[in-house]
């Protein structure tokens, strides 16, 4: 069961196409997974959709040509779009540390574009960037079994999808589908269970920041994260 | 032109017009879809006509509060309207209203030009985010078992397997975690590959049921 959601104000947001590059693809991700939240964004959809009927009409602009040049588009067209589509179809998997996952749709796409995964390693949490999304970076970020990250802080925001396995703070426990937003009045250090690992989407738009004593060391995984 | 209007040569008038003057737009919701619906099924350019002369001024109200200018905002209609005489047929009225479908369809290509606008390498289609327009019939089947093909990768589903039958279970056991692919089992099994993916479809199916009356 997903337990974590984004807040309405997000689902609104998203529903209405105006939330940063960024911050889309995090809500996407957990609304692919979540029919809870699904529901909520269609309810949303349909009153932006009332909100376009009452709209003003009357700006007055020559319409009829656009009438007509799309009624000449010929089915044709339509025909050639439908089987170039039904032939594609796309399975995205990835393989990390001799385990496969399936991807959700919203970043199936970035990783077939990437050719090849680039997994960087360091003490045992993978990274692979997917790319800028305005201010933000997103990356899969894969945590071996029995792994602590070590204390930090975000220097504004991260948002986390559990996409497999599970992970674990002062918060609560996270299981897949699970969102999760920190900003940078919250420090924590998310650990995965011995048996268990983790694969998560995640959001972030500044290096993170170690907190405490030694694991102020660890800086490189700041950057590795980000 | 349609025959129709060929035939009244002496008014001349254009099909926008022909269309306004012999019926009227519709009131309720449900009569989008009846309208959408004939678009779909019979080409219809009429109902077609009735749409359009409703959402495109209204669709170019709702373009300009974000493109800013005229001929984006033009070009945002003529791609959503575009799209919804090529791909009426993908419209499903059990699953909403005709004009949240409409909408949904404008706010992916205000988006789609909005990243272009912004010049940014990136490329987050809006296809990716809110799939309105995809063509697989099996869209949702497709994406609602991520999460369960996940576990089932990790070996987590051992305890489930007996919900399913003896042949959907071997099918999926060499589908997951023997990485055959769908085509090698159907070979190996000699069976047609419609069949493996439906043993896929039904076995996750048991299982993904199996798994949530665990959770109750
Ligand atoms: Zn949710």
């Amino acid at each position: 069961m997903i337990k974590f959601h984004p807040s309405e104000r997000l689902l609104r947001g998203f529903a209405a196409g105006e939330l940063s590059s960024g911050i889309n693809l995090a809500v996407a991700t957990h609304v692919e997974y979540c029919q809870c939240c699904s529901e909520t964004v269609a309810a949303i959809e349909d009153e932006l959709a009332f909100d376009l009927c009452k709209l003003d009409d009357e700006i007055q602009s020559p319409f009829d040509d656009m009438l007509t040049s799309i009624l000449s588009a010929s089915d044709e067209t339509a025909v050639l779009a439908k089987d170039a589509f039904t032939t594609d179809k796309r399975e995205s998997f990835v393989q990390i540390d001799g385990k496969k996952f399936k991807l959700p749709r919203t970043v199936q796409r970035k990783m077939e574009r990437q050719e090849g995964q680039n997994w960087r390693n360091l003490a045992g949490i993978h990274s692979s960037a997917l790319g800028d999304f305005d201010e933000y970076r997103a990356s899969l970020i894969y945590i071996e079994p029995g792994v602590q990250v070590p204390m930090h802080k975000h220097k504004s925001i991260e948002m986390t999808v559990v996409l497999a396995g599970s992970l674990s703070d002062e918060q609560g426990v996270y299981k897949p589908g699970d969102f999760i937003v920190l900003d940078n009045n919250i420090e924590h250090s998310p650990k995965t269970q011995q048996s268990q690992c983790c694969l998560c989407l995640t959001v972030m738009d500044a290096p993170i920041q170690f907190t405490q004593g030694i694991s102020r060391l660890l800086n490189p995984i700041a950057h590795l994260l980000f | 032109m349609m025959g129709v209007v060929s035939q009244d040569t002496k008014h001349n008038i254009s099909q926008h017009e022909l269309a306004k003057s012999v019926m009227v737009e519709p009131e309720k919701p449900n009569d989008w879809s009846e309208l959408l619906h004939r678009v779909a099924m019979h080409r219809d350019r009429r109902a077609y006509t009735l749409i359009f002369n409703h959402f495109a001024p209204r669709l170019k109200s709702f373009g300009l509060k974000l493109l800013k200018q005229e001929q984006l905002a033009m070009e945002m209609v003529q791609d959503t309207m575009l799209n919804v005489w090529l791909k009426s047929h993908l419209f499903d009225s059990s699953k909403g209203a005709a004009s949240t479908w409409i909408y949904t369809i404008a706010r992916n290509v205000r988006y789609d030009m909005l990243r272009k606008a912004s010049h940014k390498k990136e490329e987050n289609f809006a296809d990716d985010l809110w799939p309105i327009l995809e063509e697989r019939s099996n869209n949702n089947e497709h994406h609602a078992f991520t999460l369960l093909e996940n576990l089932l990768l990790q070996g987590e589903l051992v305890q489930f397997y007996p919900v399913m039958s003896e042949c959907q279970q071997i099918v999926i056991e060499k589908v997951y975690l023997e990485e055959k692919s769908q085509q090698e089992v159907a070979d190996e099994l000699q069976i047609p590959l419609g069949t493996v993916k439906s043993r896929i479809r039904l076995g996750l199916g048991k299982m993904q049921q199996a798994m949530e009356q665990d959770h109750d």
